[in-house]
């Protein structure tokens, strides 16, 4: 289960909130009890801090935020992918593992262009429309996959992929 | 075809970059130097370099009473800058600075605080001007109003004898007071204005009325003066402005919980102020600016309806309607 987490009353904060979500997960509910201990207790300020958001500019999304994140959740190896599929995403969470989906938010709703969003994908309808945990919306929202995948790709079809480091896991539970 | 046309040909059309990569550089530099927020929008495009705007719909989330999120507003902030790519380096050649582009942001944001804030000054002037009297006791507009209700005329020379900084705040309150006829100035001498002069006539020896009519007054007409106004309304009026400002962009009233009014108090004051905000928030009650309730256990805030809907048909507000889409 990937514990929701709002973004608002700050409303430029989506990739924080579902950092803190996919953390929460790994954190919590994870399957490996090395990787649920050996991830640091991280507040949601904390979140924000470790990405260096700005209420009004959003995150500056970049390897050297994805080192940053990695060497702060030690167990976990975050990498930022470009022209990223649904299966691809689907398969990862088919291995417990989440992703961070970065769409155009405002073209999902009214197919007007706007900001790049983020949202945490946790699996996909019977007719494989993604669900994601929307920052904005609440947990579980079911998105058109026809309209996903055109705000999706307006943005690139970008995505933060988690691996889990299992010798670092490992050595960080002895 | 000869080999070497070939390999002429294949660089000719690798090289200049066409949009749709020139288009990646740029993104690939909007997020790893500016953020998530600002998007690519139109492009120019010359022989040398493509020039991606940078626009920004600046997201709002509408939450029902309870707080939970039930759809998203854009605000249209416009351009905060641009990204030029090179055709023949593939390299970003311009691009806006970090800082500027967040400043850009929150001018814009900080546009509709104050829009919000001048055309809430102005409709509800009455009831702000019953705020408890002495909370405006160290305000220079009330020591001017006070010196001529009570003693007539205020001598320049007399104020330039005062410690500097408490006779500059003094000076720096006459020219607002002046312009919505409160005072005069004649001969380095202040005398009560037009406006004062008909509210001694109609409340007479009723000073404390006079003094709350002259605030309405002023604050009603002198709502372009907003930093004078702060300095008479401060934190209640940041408070109430945090109030409205939601009901504004979510075109209707909306409760706020106790965070989010801390959140948006905290940029504005510093932690001593904070924790006199339960009190400015009953105080804004008992004038009808604001209202309590209490639900399932949760204490929201929000504004009063028919200052809401004065405040949404005034015409100040207008240049902020037009934000939202």
């Amino acid at each position: 289960m990937v514990p929701w987490t709002p973004q608002h009353p700050t409303d430029a904060l989506c990739f924080p909130s579902s950092l803190h979500m996919v953390v929460g997960y790994f954190s919590s509910f994870h399957l490996s009890p090395a990787v649920r201990s050996g991830l640091p207790r991280l507040s949601y300020d904390d979140v924000v801090s470790l990405c260096a958001a700005s209420e009004e500019s959003g995150t500056r999304l970049s390897d050297e935020l994805m080192g940053r994140i990695g060497q702060r959740l030690k167990v976990l190896v975050p990498s930022m992918k470009r022209d990223f599929t649904l299966d691809e995403v689907a398969r990862l969470w088919d291995k417990g593992l989440p992703t961070i989906l970065i769409y155009d938010g405002r073209y999902l709703l009214t197919e007007l262009p706007g900001s790049y969003h983020a949202g945490v994908y946790v699996g996909r309808a019977k007719d494989g429309d993604p669900i994601l945990q929307n920052p904005w919306f609440g947990p579980y929202y079911p998105a058109d996959r026809i309209r996903f995948q055109a705000a999706w790709e307006r943005k690139s079809n970008r995505a933060v992929v988690f691996e889990v480091d299992t010798q670092t896991a490992l050595t960080e539970a002895t | 075809m000869p080999d070497s046309t070939k390999q002429a040909n294949l660089v000719v059309d690798d090289l200049p970059l066409n949009r749709r990569a020139a288009e990646r550089i740029a993104e690939d530099a909007l997020l790893e130097f500016i953020g998530t927020t600002p998007t690519l929008a139109r492009v120019r495009e010359t022989k040398e370099s493509f020039t991606f705007d940078l626009e920004v719909a600046f997201p709002r989330v509408i939450t029902d009473e309870t707080g939970e999120p039930q759809k998203t507003r854009f605000l249209r902030i416009g351009n905060v800058g641009e990204i030029q790519v090179d055709r023949f380096s593939a390299r970003v050649i311009q691009r806006p600075r970090y800082f500027d582009v967040q400043q850009a942001i929150r001018d814009k944001l900080g546009f509709i605080s104050q829009t919000v804030e001048k055309a809430l000054v102005k409709v509800a002037a009455d009831e702000f001007s019953a705020l408890p009297f002495p909370l405006h006791l160290h305000t220079p507009f009330v020591d001017v109003l006070c010196w001529l209700l009570t003693k007539d005329r205020l001598s320049l020379e007399e104020v330039a004898e005062a410690p500097e900084e408490p006779a500059q705040k003094l000076i720096s309150a006459l020219e607002p007071l002046s312009k919505v006829g409160l005072i005069d100035i004649e001969a380095n001498t202040v005398v009560p204005g037009p406006i004062l002069i008909g509210l001694e006539q109609r409340y007479r020896d009723d000073t404390p009325t006079q003094l709350a009519k002259a605030l309405a007054h002023f604050f009603r007409e002198g709502y372009n003066f907003l930093d004078s106004i702060r300095q008479v309304l401060g934190p209640h009026l940041a408070l109430s402005g945090i109030l409205y400002e939601k009901a504004v962009e979510m075109d209707k009233l909306v409760p706020l919980s106790w965070g989010e009014i801390e959140k948006g108090f905290s940029r504005s004051y510093a932690a001593d102020k904070r924790l006199k905000l339960p009190r400015y928030l009953v105080q804004l009650a008992s004038i009808g600016v604001a209202r309590r309730e209490v639900k399932a256990g949760v204490t929201t805030w929000s504004g009063i309806p028919a200052v809401f809907q004065e405040l949404q048909g005034d015409a100040v507000l207008e240049p902020v309607g037009q934000l939202f889409v």
